[in-house]
């Protein structure tokens, strides 16, 4: 039972990174383009990928949980702190690039969302304002926050030191 | 030194499978696609995602194979498995995917591809033959090859069975 909660996990991840390498691809990409169609096909292209995201998110952290349980992982450190970083990078990235890709959406004239609610595309901004929105962005440090984060739960989860 | 190796090896898994999410990504995308410029935004998204994608495929390579040595695993069946199953997997979907992108590009820009400037004079492909182009990708089909080969490799490595 627990080697296949293991399998299950890693196969989470896997998908996790699959489902998540458009958008985070696109990020870096979008401040190489200044054309408003090429901007706005980059913006769609990440919603691609978001059920098969939350798929595997769900898998990943549903496997990971229930494998803490069979493998009576959860009086140790590691397996906490794992946890604790995987919030905390969620919240990191989530907040930081959602207000963004919705402001950037709405500079570019295409549906965004405004708090909870979907609001109809609007005529697109000048040329400077949608530069200013696109580097008002730092999809490089957010990278290496990501992919840091990820080496650190990976390691600690590898290693269990303590 | 081994349990490094798998560290390694997982890590570059992570990376391979988040810059090979944005090419299926886009391949799904540019089904729909028929704006000139907004297939080219895409082209250019697959292209990034391709140029990165080297260093950990490169670095999963290496680390699997250093760890088939390390481990003495050569002699086991599941390790050929598992690489005749990696080399199957990215046979085909080089084969179908890199050639659908690559049919894309010379049906749009002949001449803009940039490993293939000045290497044709063939003009670019009307729209009718372009619609007909970009339809023939099969992204679901690769999607599950794809899926099921990581799926059988993450088991042959975990399980270990012959």
């Amino acid at each position: 039972m627990y080697p296949w909660l293991v399998y299950l996990h890693v196969l989470g991840g896997l998908g996790f990174m699959l489902s998540h390498g458009a958008s985070a691809l696109m990020a870096l990409q979008l401040r190489r383009e200044k054309e408003l169609p090429r901007l706005r096909a980059l913006l769609d292209v990440s919603g691609i990928s978001v059920a098969a995201f939350f798929a595997s998110f769900l898998l990943l952290f549903l496997a990971g949980i229930i494998a803490g349980f069979v493998g009576r992982w959860w009086s140790q450190g590691w397996i906490w702190i794992s946890l604790g970083l995987l919030i905390v990078i969620s919240v990191i990235m989530g907040s930081s690039t959602r207000a963004h890709y919705h402001e950037l959406r709405k500079v570019v004239g295409l549906p965004y969302m405004a708090g909870n609610k979907q609001m109809p595309a609007l005529d697109p901004g000048g040329a400077e304002q949608i530069q200013a929105v696109l580097e008002a962005h730092r999809p490089v440090r957010l990278a290496l926050i990501g992919l840091g984060g990820i080496g650190l739960i990976l390691w600690l989860m590898m290693f269990k030191p303590f | 030194m081994y349990q490094w190796l798998i560290f390694l090896h997982v890590a570059s898994a992570f990376g391979f499978f988040l810059t090979h999410g944005a090419t299926a990504s886009v391949m799904f995308k540019l089904r729909t696609e028929r704006d000139p410029e907004r297939i080219l935004a895409l082209l250019g998204l697959r292209d990034l995602a391709d140029r990165w994608m080297g260093l950990p495929l490169g670095l999963l390579l290496i680390s699997g194979i250093a760890m088939g040595f390390l481990g003495h695993w050569w002699g086991r069946g599941w390790v050929w498995g598992s690489l005749g199953v990696l080399i199957v997997t990215g046979l085909i979907m080089s084969l179908v995917g890199r050639m659908y992108h690559m049919r894309v590009w010379e049906g749009l820009d002949p001449q803009g591809h940039p490993m293939r400037k000045g290497m044709t004079d063939r003009p670019a492909a009307t729209s009718e033959e372009l619609a007909a182009i970009l339809a023939s990708g099969r992204p679901q089909l690769l999607t599950g090859i794809g899926v099921i080969g990581m799926a059988i490799i993450l088991w042959l490595m975990m399980f270990k069975p012959f």
